[in-house]
């Protein structure tokens, strides 16, 4: 569809110039689409490779906590369980990757979590937190890994609509127009050429009568 | 009073209930049974059958606990009551061990400002205000509020420590340490026979406790010698102080557990692999447990006329609760029979 312009010299200079800015811009955006995804395929690739992990470990701790459960009375689990020696701190920070703002939570501080006595907890508890607290940065990386992957995403369909719109709105339509304008100059050019050639002849008729 | 005076009836009444502890027929149908429910029907052909009458499903399971822990208490008191001379005192001790247990339970509760229900609000051997402890400000308020029972001075040694960490677990240390100490008090007080025979079943469970920690320490804990012996539960017939000092440090879990259970058995049982295999440790405590059930069965084998019968059926009542609470636990989370069967300790 081409755009609502005067079809002049100054008009044509500049559409010709916003083509030109436009198709770099595709160019830069189509790569930038590119790099999105290889960045994106990694961070899913190690999501999976995290998940996993994290799985496995979770499943070891909940056996052993079941083990753990099934000789201890739930008032001494309850009560061993009730006070945490600390508190866990989490860092925020932020990063860039192709100026997309990643957020990323860094584990600061990890209290104890050995917080009980021994005379009516069974070695299965040590295990299973022990396991769960090895379990929690893996977890906290996952979560970085996974909030990364849903910003790419969005990114990446952010930039895809662009390009779509630049290389099935913008780019066409800006060609269709310069190509009217030059038609359309170039008709003005002929009916020019036309009207001069004739009011030579009518000025050659009048000599010559 | 000769032993036969004090312990002619006593043992006639223990040995009356040692027959009521769960069979191995009936062990074998309670692991076998589907769930919960099926356990308990398992249950109502035992002493048991009072406790499970109203269970309805696995939620009712912290009910059944409670009231376990409740029955076990009131084994104890049985036997109290019909024992005499010197034995009730000494039983007095071991069933203040569900008074302290019980205390510690509702420290944490008290300092994490958290459910409340699952504390025992009866008593067992001394007054213990519960609901005016769990209201208390401080632990000033605590100790005030304990009043002419033991607990009174050993939270007060413990208290620049629990300031100082912010948690329970100094208070708890303390209260472990008052128990064992006052209960080898009693122990020496025994007549000779008595005090042999208490020495030696106390001595085994302090051991083997000790062993259980110290690999706890070790594997997970990372603790220094000096913790690990401020720690360590006293009166060990094996396991004491200058072995410790001499074990614990420099080693690795695999050489410590080798050189524990060289120092108590001669050398490594064959049942018990090498700490870095997957089960070691869980092998450890099994096996552990189950030769200090084995020592119980000698002590009920030999003289009956000693305090041994009597240190054998509470610690084997002890142990088929324990048993009783995993089975019923394994078949709420719905475990095959050959895990649970892995999982209770008998002999």
């Amino acid at each position: 569809m081409k755009l609502n312009v005067n079809p002049n010299r100054m008009e044509l200079l500049k559409l010709k110039k916003r083509l030109a800015l436009a198709r770099r811009g595709h160019k830069l955006l189509q790569d930038k689409q590119e790099q999105l995804m290889r960045n994106f395929l990694q961070f899913v690739g190690r999501a999976r490779e995290l998940r996993k992990q994290v799985q496995d470990k979770l499943d070891q701790a909940l056996r052993k906590f079941d083990l753990c459960r099934l000789v201890t009375p739930e008032k001494f689990l309850a009560a061993a369980l009730s006070y945490p020696k600390g508190q866990l701190k989490l860092k925020v920070q932020v990063s860039r990757l192709l100026n997309v703002r990643i957020p990323r939570l860094e584990l600061e501080e990890q209290p104890d979590p050995f917080t009980y006595g021994f005379a009516q907890t069974p070695s299965d508890l040590d295990a299973s937190l022990k396991i769960l607290s090895e379990t929690l940065p893996l977890m906290i990386e996952l979560v970085n890994v996974e909030k990364t992957i849903v910003i790419l995403s969005e990114e990446i369909e952010k930039t895809r609509r662009r390009v779509n719109a630049l290389e099935f709105v913008f780019i066409p339509n800006i060609a269709e127009t310069i190509k009217y304008i030059e038609t359309k100059l170039a008709e003005l050019e002929r009916s020019n050429i036309n009207r001069l050639m004739r009011v030579k002849e009518i000025m050659l008729e009048a000599e010559a009568r | 009073m000769s032993g036969l005076g004090t312990y002619a009836f006593l043992n006639a009444k223990v040995r009356g209930k040692l027959s009521k502890l769960i069979s191995p027929a009936q062990y074998k149908e309670l692991v076998r049974a589907p769930d919960v429910l099926s356990a308990c029907l398992v249950l109502r052909g035992t002493e048991y059958r009072d406790l499970i009458q109203d269970i309805v499903s696995a939620a009712d399971l912290p009910r059944i606990e409670a009231a376990l822990a409740e029955h076990l208490i009131a084994a104890h008191r049985e036997v109290r009551d019909v024992a005499k001379g010197h034995v009730p005192r000494f039983i007095e001790e071991l069933l203040r061990q569900y008074e302290v247990e019980n205390l510690k339970v509702l420290l944490r509760a008290w300092n994490a400002r958290e459910e409340k229900s699952f504390i025992y609000r009866e008593r067992i051997c001394n007054e213990i205000p519960v609901d005016a402890l769990l209201e208390a400000q401080s632990l000033e308020e605590i100790i005030v509020l304990l009043g002419e029972t033991p607990y009174r001075k050993p939270l007060t040694l413990a208290r620049e420590d629990y300031e100082r960490t912010g948690s329970p677990f100094p208070l708890e240390v303390a209260l472990d340490r008052e128990l064992y100490e006052a209960t080898w008090k009693v122990v020496g007080e025994l007549p000779a026979v008595d005090r042999k025979i208490a020495s030696r079943l106390l001595g085994i469970e302090a051991d083997l406790l000790n062993i259980t920690w110290m690999m706890r320490f070790k594997r997970y804990y990372g603790l220094g010698l000096a913790d690990v012996i401020k720690a360590m539960v006293p009166g060990g017939l094996r396991i004491k102080e200058e072995f410790v000092r001499e074990v614990y440090p420099g080693r690795d879990e695999a050489s410590l557990m080798t050189a524990l259970l060289t120092g108590v058995y001669g050398s490594r049982p064959p049942q018990v692999p090498a700490m870095k295999e997957v089960r070691g440790f869980e092998r450890l405590e099994e096996f552990l447990k189950k030769t200090y059930l084995q020592q119980l069965r000698q002590a009920l084998g030999g003289y009956p006329f000693t305090i041994g019968t009597v240190i054998a059926y509470l610690r084997l009542k002890k142990a088929e609760v324990s048993n009783l609470i995993t089975i019923l636990n394994a078949k709420a989370l719905s475990l095959p029979p050959e895990e649970v069967e892995t999982s209770i300790v008998r002999v």
